[in-house]
């Protein structure tokens, strides 16, 4: 589904957020990439996304070479891959509806099918009855939740979430956990870039471990090591 | 592309007012800068008129000897109407002349005897003739200086004189004053385009973060972009609006004082009220073109994720 063949990303010459990274995950997998701060771990989001471009190697998606993609053909991968990120990302003059709604919008989906998919949606995250409410209305874990929904607005084959429980209390990061999990079990290709040892260590998935920009350790059923 | 035409438009009315207090700063900025624009409009049709007035007041009095037949006169007044930049001319005869003369002086008893000690009229006919232009009066005088015209005219050559320097003045004046209203109007205007562009790159920069998440969610720039470019042409027929609508009682309060400076000779507010289309279509276009500018160059930079 996702592989990185000998991706390096160096922003200035003295700096490499990425260094020869090399990786392949299946479809329907669940991988947490971990490590500290500054090792590269949303790097890898960003390249994932093509928010970045890669210095080196190669970076395929689900068959589709993005290493050089164009910027036009940038929303089309983007619509294949759902991104939730720690500070949520929600757009503040959209209500709860309108957000989740927005993902399908911009790929001019019709009135019918958004009026059908997005309530769903609403009920797998569990926000029924706050679909009118805007972000600054609702809880981190709400906020959280929310950006799943929209995420999972296209049916992705590959979700990414980048720290999507830093900024929420214990209860919350159980609840948006579950929830990936959930959206693993159905099929998607889960990828969690985390520090959060507690999460990782409760997942028993497979984790790659990140310092200073390269991959150090790629276990099955791994735990936080560092 | 309909549906998206539609959301784009939707998203545009939404902006507008879900931001509402972003949304009524910018445009009172941009009804602000439209009411100064008109102002300038308004101080440089006064300009004009005030200009025209003092041509209107500036004639040419040509009084001809008294041998001169009103016939001449006529043929003399067919050739220079034909030849020379001429508005229009009246023949004034010796006998109207006169009585013109008499009642001028009705006070003064010794030229009322000296008048009537006189077996003739001592007075010519005249002819007044206004040029099209202030610039146009030294050709008609030197038309009048050639030796074949002097034989006919009575005593003028000093009135000529003053009027060359009357007129040389006024026009230096008139062309002042043109110059200093366009070097103004320019400052002025250009003041009011880096106002209107920087605060559309501000409200812009607040949109900033949730234009990076809608190309994140796998927004086209096109469909970001429309509902920005959607709502500077709706700020913009809005601010267009309201001043037109600002202006129309603001000049019917203050064209009495304007009309009574001009003699009642012009109104502002007829002017304004003739003429508001126009100026309204030609703000609307000057200023939706710049908007459009200021929203493609702000947004620009925030659509390069």
């Amino acid at each position: 589904m996702i592989i990185f063949k000998n991706v390096s990303k160096i922003y200035h010459p003295n700096i490499s957020a990425l260094k020869e990274a090399t990786l392949h995950i299946e479809p329907g997998e669940f991988v947490s990439i971990v490590g500290q701060s500054g090792v590269g771990k949303t790097t890898i989001v960003k390249l994932i996304t093509a928010e970045e471009r890669p210095t080196h190697g190669t970076i395929t998606i689900g068959g589709w070479d993005i290493t050089h993609i164009k910027n036009r053909a940038k929303p089309i991968l983007r619509r294949q891959i759902g991104v939730i990120f720690q500070d949520f990302k929600l757009l503040p003059s959209k209500t709860v509806d309108e957000n989740i709604a927005f993902a399908l919008q911009v790929s001019g989906s019709p009135f019918t099918k958004i009026k059908t998919i997005v309530p769903q949606l609403i009920k797998v995250v569990g926000l029924e009855k706050k679909e009118d409410r805007f972000p600054k209305q609702l809880s981190g874990g709400e906020k959280q939740r929310v950006a799943i929904a929209r995420a999972l607005a296209h049916r992705p084959k590959v979700l990414v979430a980048d720290e999507p429980t830093g900024n929420l209390d214990a209860i919350n990061t159980n609840e948006i956990v579950d929830l990936l999990l959930k959206i693993n079990s159905f099929g998607t290709t889960v990828v969690l870039v985390t520090h959060n040892r507690e999460v990782v260590n409760n997942l028993h998935k497979r984790v790659i471990t990140l310092e200073a920009g390269e991959i150090v350790s790629d276990q099955k059923k791994g735990k936080y090591m560092l | 592309m309909l549906i998206s035409f539609v959301r784009i438009i939707t998203f545009a009315l939404q902006n507008f007012w879900r931001n509402i207090w972003l949304s009524i700063a910018t445009l009172s900025i941009i009804i602000l800068t439209l009411i100064s624009v008109s102002g300038l409009i308004f101080i440089s049709v006064l300009t004009q008129e005030a200009i025209a007035s003092a041509q209107q007041l500036i004639d040419l009095t040509i009084t001809f000897k008294t041998d001169i037949t009103a016939d001449e006169i006529h043929s003399i007044d067919q050739t220079i109407k034909s030849s020379l930049p001429i508005e229009s001319t009246t023949f004034i005869s010796k006998e109207e002349a006169l009585a013109k003369f008499k009642e001028f002086h009705k006070d003064d008893p010794s030229i009322q005897e000296s008048l009537n000690a006189l077996e003739e009229n001592p007075l010519g006919n005249a002819l007044v003739i206004t040029a099209n232009r202030i610039e146009d009066y030294p050709s008609i005088i030197a038309y009048f200086q050639q030796d074949e015209m002097q034989n006919k005219i009575q005593e003028f050559n000093k009135n000529f004189e003053k009027h060359e320097l009357i007129l040389e003045k006024m026009n230096l004046l008139t062309k002042r004053v043109q110059e200093i209203a366009l070097v103004i109007s320019g400052i002025f205007i250009v003041i009011a385009a880096l106002i209107v562009f920087n605060t559309i790159r501000i409200a812009i920069y607040t949109h900033s973060e949730e234009i990076s998440i809608m190309k994140l969610v796998g927004a086209t720039n096109a469909f970001v972009r429309g509902p920005f470019i959607f709502e500077s042409i709706f700020y913009s027929l809005a601010a267009t609006l309201i001043t037109l609508a600002i202006l129309m009682p603001l000049l019917s309060l203050i064209s009495p004082y304007i009309s009574a400076f001009f003699n009642n000779s012009f109104d502002l507010a007829t002017y304004f009220r003739q003429h508001a289309l126009w100026i309204g279509l030609y703000e609307f276009l000057g200023i939706t073109l710049l908007n459009l500018i200021a929203t493609s160059f702000a947004i620009g930079k925030y659509l390069k994720i």
